[in-house]
């Protein structure tokens, strides 16, 4: 071969490598987009079936309520001396009063249960608005909570919520930001599952969410007193693709997207953890100047 | 005639006990209540052999699933009858019930008027 065909032969090579490269990164994007819907679509589906469980209490102790009155009224229209029946209507009237209080503590489920939905319907714009991000933060975290629990009904956590009221409104895509959190919590919460599976004497899981202001920003941390991270691992969690988690559950996307979408917002996004311990994810993002 | 009742939910002992309350006090039946898979097979054990002659369940429940359950059931009492009744009442939940031997699936919110149809049939026919 002479140096011209070679020079042409690696023209060829370097021209196949740019298309794979292309091909590559369309890939990733599609799959990273597929991976936001699904997770979305996922929690969603999961927690609007959750909602018919205390639904089945507000329809049916109503139901019962009503049958109730009817027992009621026909004692007192029976034309039987009224002294007679008077323990049965009290009897009712104790129940009726019970299942009014029932109705009220499951509508309230339920109504916390979409209110953590609605941040969802709210999205969908990717253009900036200004965020009260102790609020979108908090709504996140009962979310992430629901979807959790959706899946797996023995989960449970305590979770911590500190708000510093001083923490100013901030310029972002609020979709972008409600998706890290949405996945660092949960990744808060798949880690205490994880290392509670056996109980812990003494100790019990707990997620925290706490904001700061910092003059310039606002900080969020997201804690979990859940398995940690190893060394090995924490140097690999940012990797595209990189997960520890069984197939269908993760997809290793989560970090790797999230940081991106803090550093397109000008922040930064960074770990603590101690193996066995747990891990602190701090979020900064700037305010805009203006 | 012992029906059991199976789910998490504390709440459905006092719906289910108000709901039959006219066919309790004519002694038509009895209820019991468990609030996991375990406690249910603990009550099943409890006596042989055992006097729950129906078992309505929940699927989503904490430790052993209801499907779970199911399978256990109908492995060590196979003369026992078991319905689901869930949130879930999708395909795949459905199809497995059924595979597994499930007589009946209920979603929630129940509907009790073909929920007590169910009851009164059996009734009749022991
Ligand atoms: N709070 C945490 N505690 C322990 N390990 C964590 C925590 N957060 C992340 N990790 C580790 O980092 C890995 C990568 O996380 P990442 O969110 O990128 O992906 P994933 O959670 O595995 O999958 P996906 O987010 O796509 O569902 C996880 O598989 C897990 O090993
Ligand atoms: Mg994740
Ligand atoms: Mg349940």
């Amino acid at each position: 071969m002479n140096t011209h065909e070679k020079d042409r032969e690696s023209q060829g090579i370097e021209l196949e490598l740019q298309q794979c490269k292309r091909e590559l990164e369309d890939t990733r994007q599609k799959l990273i987009h597929q991976e936001k819907m699904a997770s979305i679509g996922e929690m969603t589906a999961g927690i609007a079936h959750e909602i018919k469980n205390p639904l089945n209490f507000v329809n049916n102790f109503s139901k019962l309520s009503i049958e109730l009155i009817d027992d009621i009224m026909e004692d007192l229209n029976s034309g039987e001396a009224l002294e007679d029946k008077l323990d049965d209507i009290k009897a009712d009237l104790e129940d009726l009063k019970e299942n009014i209080a029932r109705i009220d503590e499951h509508g309230c489920r339920a109504d916390s249960i979409v209110s953590s939905m609605l941040m969802h319907s709210r999205g969908g714009s990717s253009e900036k608005t200004d965020i009260d991000i102790n609020q979108l933060l908090s709504e996140y975290v009962d979310l992430a909570f629901h979807g959790m629990k959706a899946k797996d009904r023995s989960f449970f956590s305590d979770i911590s919520k500190e708000f510093d009221d001083k923490v100013q409104p901030v310029n972002v895509v609020a979709q972008d930001i409600s998706r890290v959190i949405l996945n660092i919590v949960t990744n808060g919460f798949q880690a205490l599952r994880d290392h509670y599976k056996m109980p812990k004497p003494g100790d019990k899981p707990c997620l925290s969410v706490k904001t700061e202001h910092r003059g310039d920003g606002a900080t969020i941390r997201i804690s979990d007193n859940g398995t940690g991270i190893p060394e090995e691992v924490k140097a690999r969690i940012f990797e595209p693709f990189f997960t520890t988690k069984p197939s269908g559950e993760g997809t290793g996307l989560g970090l790797s997207m999230s940081r991106d979408i803090i550093e397109n917002h000008g922040g930064h996004l960074d770990i603590n953890t101690a193996e066995g311990k747990g891990s602190e994810f701090q979020i900064f993002i700037p305010y805009s100047k203006s | 005639m012992k029906f059991l009742v199976v789910d998490d939910e504390k709440d459905v002992e006092m719906l289910f006990r108000q709901k039959f309350r006219k066919e309790l006090r004519q002694g038509l039946l009895e209820l019991e209540f468990a609030f996991s898979g375990d406690e249910a097979l603990n009550i099943l054990s409890s006596k042989q052999p055992p006097d729950v002659v129906y078992i309505f369940s929940d699927i989503n429940m904490p430790g052993m699933t209801g499907l779970e359950l199911l399978n256990t059931v109908k492995e060590q009492y196979p003369n026992i009858e078991v319905s689901m009744i869930s949130a879930y009442g999708d395909r795949e939940n459905y199809e497995k019930a059924k595979e597994s031997g499930a007589k009946e699936f209920f979603t929630k919110p129940i509907d009790f008027d073909t929920l007590k149809a169910e009851i009164h049939k059996i009734l009749e026919q022991k």
